[in-house]
C-alpha cells in the first residue's frame, strides 16, 4: 500500500506538535507552580525585627544554600573560611532549639558536620573521619557554615544593627514559605554594608532568606536561602563514634590556633577611638560595635608576610607607614589589612566589615606602637 | 523485538570491549591505590577513594564515582549513538522494519537494548570492583594485602554512621538504579541524535557534545538559572544515598529531571523516526 506524501507530512506535523506541546508543559511547569505560590503579607518591619529576634527557638529542618561573591584572596590556613565567602556552600540543617542542631556541609566527595548539644558541640569530617568533641565556648571564633544557614545569618545583622532604618519589603515565596521582607540599612557611616534584606516567616518569624549588599553595589555580595524547609521539629541524638573513625577532644579555641596568634604582647585598648572588646584570646581583639566591628590578630613575621603577599596579589594597595607597611584589600563589604612593621616585628591582621579608610588608620596606629 | 535486539547486542564485541574497560579503569586505580598504600588526600580524588583503603567492600561506589563522570558516558553515546543510525549506516534498517512491526516498537526495543546494557555494564563495574577491592583491601577484620597498616576497619556513611552490610548493599542498589536512569536521560538524547544521522560516529559525538556544554555550564556561576535544568546536573547526587538519613532531595529532583529528558527527546526520536524516509 502506498501512503500518500500529505498524510506522512500530517502525521509528522501532528506528532511534532505533540512532542513541542509536551515539552512545553513540561518546561512551564515548575515557572508556574512558582508563580501561583502565595507571597508573604506586608508587615510592619519593626514588628517582623521582633519576631525575626525571637524566633531562635522556633525549630526547623531544611536544605539551604548560601552564595558568596567575595573573591578573597588564598589566604594562607584560612582558605575554608575564604570559601565561604566566595563560593556556594550546600547545607541540611536540623534544628531541635538553640542547644540541640545538626548542620551538615554537603560536597560531592563527603560531608562535614557540626552538632550543638546540651552537653558539648561535636564536629565530623567525613574527609579525615574524625568526629571531634568541642568544650568551652570561644568568645571570638572563626566563621562556619552555619553562621550562613538565613536564620543565624538574619539574627546576628538583626543584633547588629540595634536602631538602624528599616523598610518593608513586598513579600515573597521561598521554599514554599510565604515571607515577609524587612530591609536594614546600616546608618554607621564606617560600615561598609549597604543594606540587608531578609524575608521571614510571618507566624513565627523563622528566616528563610538573607541578601546582604555592599555599600555602593546593586547586587548581593552574600545570598542565603532554604530551597526547602519544614518548621518541625527533628529529632537529633548524640553522633555516636562508628567503628574505624578517629575520636578528637579539643578546647583549643579555632581562631588562635587557625591564625597562630600570639599572645606575648597586650593589644591596645583603643584602636581609632573604638574600645577593644574581651576576645577571651590573647592577642585576639574585636573594636567597635555592630556591623562597624573589626578584628585584629597579632600574628609572626611569616604569616603577616604570606598573607600580605597573598592579598597583594588579589589586588591590595600596598602603603607605607610610619614605622612599617600595611596592604589593605577591599572586597566590599570586607576589608582587609596586614599590618608589617619594620625589622621584622610581629604583624597585625586586621578584618572587619568596615570601609578600608577605618583599617588603614587603626593600622597605621598599631604600627606605630610597635615601632616604639 | 526486544529478544532480538538483547540478543544483537550481546553478540557484538564492542559491547564487551567497552564493559571490560569500564570495569578496567577502577581495577587500574585500585592497584595504584593498594601499591601506594595511601589514600588521596580529604577531598581530594574521587568520591569514597580516601575510604576505601580502610575497607574494600566499599570500592564499588568510588568505582562508580570513577566511571560516572566521563568513560559510562562515553559507552551510553556510543551504544545508543549505534542504535539506529548503525543500522542506518550497515544498510540494514531497511529489512528490520521490512519486518511487520512498527517503528515506535523498534524504537522502544532500541532504548531497552540500551537500557539493559547500562544497568549491566554498571552491575559488571559494581561487582568486579567489589572483587578487586576485597581482595587488595580486605573487608571488616580482615585486612587484605595492603590494608595492614590502615585505620581499624569499617563502611562509615559520609555523616559518620556505622553502616551495617545490608544498609551499604541496599544503598549501592539505591545508587545503582539512580546512575542507570541518570544514563537513560543522555541515552534518549543520543537516541534521538541516531534517528537523525546515519552516522553513528556523529549521534555519539552529538551526544558527548551535549555531555561537554552541560559540563561546561555547570562550571557557569552566570549559568546559574539555567543550572538545575542541564542533564548533568543531578548526576552525582547518587552520593546521597551514602548519607544519614539519606538526602532524598537531589535524588527525587535528579529522577524528575531525567524523565522530562527520557519523555522529552524520545518523544522527539519518536516523532522523526516513525515518519522519516529510510532510504538505506
Amino acid at each position: 500500500m502506498v501512503v500518500p506524501l500529505a498524510v506522512v507530512r500530517d502525521a509528522r506535523r501532528r506528532r511534532w506538535t505533540v512532542v513541542a506541546m509536551v515539552t512545553a508543559a513540561l518546561l512551564t511547569a515548575p515557572l508556574v507552580v512558582a508563580a501561583l505560590r502565595p507571597s508573604g503579607p506586608p508587615r510592619d518591619p519593626a514588628a517582623l525585627r521582633e519576631l525575626v529576634l525571637r524566633s531562635g527557638t522556633v525549630p526547623y529542618q531544611g536544605y539551604a544554600h548560601s552564595t558568596g561573591a567575595l573573591a578573597l584572596p588564598d589566604l594562607p590556613d584560612l582558605g575554608d573560611v575564604a570559601k565561604l565567602f566566595a563560593t556556594t556552600t550546600t547545607m541540611h540543617a536540623w534544628y531541635a532549639g538553640p542547644v540541640r542542631s545538626r548542620v551538615a556541609v554537603l560536597t560531592v566527595t563527603g560531608e562535614q558536620d557540626l552538632y550543638r548539644m546540651p552537653d558539648a558541640d561535636y564536629t565530623w569530617d567525613y574527609g579525615t573521619r574524625t568526629l571531634t568533641e568541642l568544650t568551652g565556648t570561644p568568645a571570638l571564633r572563626l566563621p562556619r557554615a552555619s553562621d550562613l544557614l538565613p536564620p543565624d545569618l538574619a539574627r546576628w545583622l538583626l543584633n547588629a544593627t540595634p536602631g538602624d532604618r528599616l523598610d518593608a519589603l513586598p513579600g515573597r515565596n521561598v521554599a514554599g514559605v510565604a515571607a515577609s521582607g524587612l530591609r536594614v540599612v546600616p546608618a554607621d557611616p564606617d560600615t561598609a554594608i549597604g543594606q540587608a534584606d531578609l524575608w521571614a516567616d510571618p507566624a513565627t518569624g523563622l528566616p528563610v532568606r538573607v541578601e546582604v549588599t555592599a555599600r555602593g553595589q546593586r547586587a548581593p555580595g552574600l545570598v542565603s536561602t532554604f530551597d526547602a524547609v519544614e518548621e518541625t521539629a527533628p529529632v537529633i541524638a548524640t553522633p555516636d563514634l562508628a567503628p574505624g573513625a578517629s575520636f578528637t577532644l579539643t578546647t583549643a579555641p579555632d581562631l588562635s590556633r587557625a591564625l597562630r596568634a600570639l599572645g606575648s604582647a597586650r593589644l591596645p585598648p583603643v584602636l581609632h577611638g573604638r574600645p577593644a572588646r574581651a576576645s577571651g584570646l590573647d592577642g585576639v581583639a574585636l573594636y567597635g560595635p555592630g556591623l562597624a566591628a573589626f578584628a585584629v590578630v597579632r600574628v609572626p613575621p611569616e604569616v603577616a608576610g604570606s598573607v600580605a603577599d597573598a592579598a597583594a596579589t588579589a589586588g591590595g594597595a600596598k602603603s607605607a607607614l610610619t614605622a612599617g607597611s600595611v596592604v589593605v584589600l577591599s572586597i566590599p563589604p570586607l576589608s582587609l589589612a596586614v599590618v608589617q612593621p619594620h625589622e621584622g616585628g610581629r604583624g597585625y591582621l586586621l578584618a572587619g566589615l568596615v570601609t578600608p579608610e577605618v583599617l588603614r588608620a587603626a593600622a597605621g596606629e598599631l604600627a606605630q606602637r610597635s615601632g616604639r | 523485538m526486544i529478544a532480538v535486539e538483547l540478543r544483537k547486542l550481546v553478540l557484538r564485541p564492542r559491547m564487551w570491549v567497552s564493559v571490560g574497560l569500564l570495569c578496567l579503569l577502577p581495577a587500574i586505580v585500585a592497584v595504584f591505590l593498594a601499591t601506594a598504600d595511601f589514600a588521596p588526600p580529604p577531598g581530594q580524588g574521587a568520591a569514597f577513594l580516601s575510604a576505601v583503603v580502610s575497607d574494600g567492600s566499599l570500592y564499588p561506589a568510588a568505582a562508580l564515582a570513577l566511571v560516572l563522570p566521563l568513560f559510562l558516558p562515553i559507552a551510553v553515546a556510543v551504544v545508543a549513538g549505534d542504535a539506529v543510525a548503525g543500522e542506518a549506516a550497515g544498510g540494514t534498517l531497511r529489512y528490520l522494519l521490512a519486518r511487520p512491526v512498527g517503528r515506535t516498537r523498534l524504537l522502544v526495543a532500541k532504548l531497552v537494548a540500551v537500557a539493559v546494557y547500562v544497568t549491566a555494564a554498571i552491575a559488571l563495574v559494581v561487582l568486579t570492583s567489589l572483587a578487586v577491592g576485597v581482595l587488595l583491601f580486605g573487608t571488616g577484620g580482615q585486612p587484605g594485602v595492603a590494608g595492614g597498616g590502615a585505620p581499624p576497619p569499617g563502611v562509615i556513611s559520609m555523616s559518620g554512621t556505622a553502616l551495617s552490610s545490608s544498609a551499604l548493599g541496599w544503598r549501592l542498589l539505591g545508587a545503582v538504579a539512580y546512575i542507570v536512569v541518570s544514563m537513560l536521560g543522555f541515552a534518549a538524547i543520543t537516541l534521538f541524535l541516531s534517528t537523525v544521522t546515519d552516522s553513528a560516529l556523529g549521534a555519539a559525538l552529538g551526544g558527548l557534545a551535549v555531555l561537554i556544554t552541560s559540563s561546561v555550564l555547570e562550571t557557569l556561576d552566570a549559568a546559574a538559572p539555567a543550572k538545575p535544568y542541564l542533564p548533568t546536573h543531578y548526576w552525582l547526587s547518587w552520593i546521597d544515598f551514602f548519607r544519614d538519613p539519606v538526602l532524598w532531595r537531589n535524588i527525587d529532583q535528579g529522577l524528575l529531571l531525567q524523565a522530562g529528558y527520557l519523555v522529552v527527546f524520545f518523544g522527539a526520536a519518536w516523532a522523526n523516526f516513525a515518519t522519516r524516509d529510510i532510504t538505506s
